[in-house]
């Protein structure tokens, strides 16, 4: 006996940009997940995404195929690895590729992975500015993601004489 | 009538002051506008607070190889502009660490951390500077700690294990003096404790909170004490799920005899490991008092201190109810002065289940081979472990009767590594037949054909130049990958010694080997 087709769903962002997906693959968001539950008639009109553009979504979408079938956090589950998650900053292969991209595409997705819900994607976004961040001096940190100091000098002064113990030890 | 007020001229100059003075200002805030605006502007601006907060959590991280956070790290984030200083400070779980590298300044992270439980992770007293009373520190923080890791605090006082601790959920500590009872009894939440190396004279019901914990390791414990403590268990732990009792020193401890009574057995109904290390005597005591959950993981690491499995061991590992029932049990088994080494692993057998069976505990059976083949043999073939999937395999030398009996029980098998192909031919014979199917080789008995096996790997110490006994191993191989190929197995690895003779020798005979590597 032949599988059960997958049903397709559509979805609209908001520069118009429509794809049409396998619904496993989009129910890796829980925001589109419980939309789906919440919806018991079929419908043929696009799911609505005003708060994610057309190229950020072809990614999003490329990273929940990827991991399509991978078993979602539950909420049990989801406490516990809490404090596991932000132990460790690795990122598997695959998701370090996929997430090497420029800087405003990397935000815009892990924006979209909030707006959407999709927690492993966030992890991932969030773990590579971690990354980014990690290890660095303030000075390097803002050549990184061009942030102007805009302390006074007096600040300044005030915070380097707080974060002494930290040189000092 | 009311005078009239006097005449007011208006000084063109000072307004023209007045005006300066106030351009400037806002002249001056415009630039500060100007000067800021671009940070709003960029792309890591776009990132909510919450979601920066979890960027700044996740760079606290911890280093992996001390366990300690980098505080430098923290405190960066502090410094690169007003936006992110303002998030890190209002990001209380931030600072809700205590360890070695900010003892000095514990009170000030404390104090950030807000309402925040903390984590304290102390170690090696001796680096740290005797002007800080670490003692005073915990003491004063106990109320607030969730866990708390203390090891190698030679001189500190035990006072803090009195204090109350209505947050903690975790304590590891080690080694030092155990006061009774912990935390003055109150430590509602505490469910996971680790005592490493850790004096406890007195075991009672009162001195650890046995009711609610779910995890307990008690490491590099005196087995007198171990046993003392099984014996003073309360009747039944219903929430423990894992339990480790683990002993290094090698003690003659006198059991009561076997005839005597028993008292009523220990009920561990929700435990899901079990793990043991140690002698002989705190195993065999723990099975004589204590009833496990079918289900129950169980690891037993066992120091013979002779060359030959104790026969009340064994007689404990065939007959036990409890074990028989175990679907899942690892075994080790070592001799004392043997040093358990991943790179050198001849002469000793290891079996171990498919991660997929068995999550995180791999299911391992490792025998010193200094041990009579006998005994292991009647182990192997004694034990529940019809699920076995993958089997590694150095045994140099060892002549056995009849494999057949013994490898009946692994028709599961899905991986097999052989090392020491060469001094073990008989056996590699053996196995090849079995995947073979093959009636007749070398006279030995066939087994059902490991039907599932897809990943077989062979790895070989060849000493010197020996090509020619080399190539008469590859073609043996050969052969018999070939013939096995016509049975659908497909996938081989071949390791071998570094040296360029053997690509050529490889790539003549054995066309067949998915892949190999060089050693």
């Amino acid at each position: 006996m032949a599988a059960p087709a997958t049903q397709q769903i559509k979805i609209r962002c908001n520069d118009e940009k429509e794809f049409t997906v396998d619904r496993d693959v989009l129910e890796r968001s829980v925001l589109i997940k419980n939309m789906l539950e919440d919806v018991t008639e079929q419908q043929d009109a696009p799911i609505p995404l005003p708060n994610v553009s057309g190229p950020v979504m072809a990614k999003v979408l490329e990273y929940c195929t990827h991991h399509r079938g991978e078993p979602l956090p539950s909420a049990d589950t989801e406490q516990s690895q809490d404090e596991t998650r932000k132990r460790t900053t690795d990122i598997s292969e695959w998701d370090q590729k996929f997430i090497t991209v420029d800087q405003e595409m990397l935000f815009e997705i892990i924006l979209a992975a909030n707006y959407l819900d999709i927690k492993s994607l966030l992890d991932v976004g969030c773990k590579t500015v971690a990354n980014m961040i990690k290890g660095k001096t303030p000075e390097e940190i803002r050549k990184l993601f061009n942030i102007v100091n805009d302390f006074t000098p007096e600040e300044e002064a005030q915070i380097k004489k707080e974060n002494e113990w930290a040189e000092d030890r | 009538m009311a005078p009239a007020p006097p005449l007011q001229f208006e000084d063109p100059q000072a307004i023209n002051r007045s005006q300066i003075e106030q351009e400037t200002v806002l002249l001056k805030q415009q630039m500060e506008t100007f000067r800021v605006e671009p940070n709003s502007l960029l792309p890591i601006s776009s990132m909510p607070h919450e979601i920066l907060s979890y960027i700044f959590l996740l760079c606290r991280g911890c280093d992996c190889s001390t366990g300690l956070i980098s505080m430098r790290d923290l405190l960066c984030l502090t410094w690169v502009c007003h936006h992110w200083r303002t998030v890190a400070l209002s990001t209380a779980s931030l600072w809700a660490y205590i360890g070695n590298e900010n003892l000095r300044w514990a009170v000030e992270c404390s104090a950030r951390a807000k309402e925040a439980p903390l984590e304290g992770r102390l170690v090696h007293g001796s680096t740290v500077a005797p002007s800080i009373d670490v003692g005073a520190l915990i003491v004063s923080l106990m109320h607030r700690f969730r866990q708390l890791y203390v090891r190698h605090f030679g001189n500190l006082s035990p006072n803090f294990l009195t204090q109350p601790a209505p947050v903690l959920e975790s304590l590891t500590l080690g080694p030092i003096t155990i006061q009774a009872p912990l935390f003055s009894g109150i430590s509602p939440l505490l469910h996971t404790i680790s005592l490493n190396g850790c004096q406890i004279t007195s075991w009672t019901s009162d001195t650890l909170p046995f009711l609610h914990l779910k995890h307990l390791s008690l490491h590099h414990c005196n087995p007198v004490h171990i046993i003392t403590f099984i014996q003073c268990l309360p009747p039944s732990l219903p929430n423990l799920e894992t339990l480790k009792l683990h002993s290094i020193l090698v003690v003659s401890v006198h059991l009561a005899p076997a005839t005597a009574p028993l008292p009523p057995r220990i009920q561990f109904p929700n435990l899901k490991t079990l793990s043991l290390h140690g002698d002989v005597p705190v195993t065999t005591h723990f099975f004589r008092l204590c009833n496990l959950a079918p289900s129950t993981r169980t690891i037993i690491d066992v120091n013979t201190n002779e060359d030959r499995i104790p026969s009340g061991f064994l007689e404990l590992l065939q007959t036990s109810e409890r074990l028989q029932h175990h679907p899942i049990v690892s075994i080790r088994i070592w001799h004392d002065e043997y040093i358990y080494d991943e790179d050198s692993i001849d002469g000793q057998i290891i079996l171990q289940a498919s991660p997929a069976l068995d999550g995180d505990v791999p299911l391992i059976f490792i025998l010193n081979y200094s041990i009579p083949w006998s005994e292991i043999s009647q182990i192997v073939t004694g034990l529940p472990i019809p699920t076995i999937t993958s089997l590694r395999l150095a045994i140099p030398g060892i002549l056995v009767d009849d494999w057949t009996k013994v490898f009946a029980q692994f028709i599961h098998l899905e991986e097999l590594l052989l090392e020491d192909i060469y001094t073990a031919r008989s056996f590699i014979c053996f196995i090849l037949a079995s995947i073979l199917a093959v009636q007749d080789w070398s006279t030995l008995s066939p087994v059902p054909p490991f039907q599932f096996l897809r990943k077989l790997t062979l790895c070989k110490k060849y000493s010197g130049s020996d090509s020619t006994q080399i190539k008469k191993d590859l073609l043996d191989l050969d052969t018999a990958l070939k013939l096995r190929q016509d049975h659908g197995l497909r996938l081989a690895e071949l390791w071998l010694p570094q040296g360029a003779c053997y690509i050529d020798l490889l790539s003549e005979v054995v066309d067949q080997v998915h892949s190999y590597e060089f050693r």
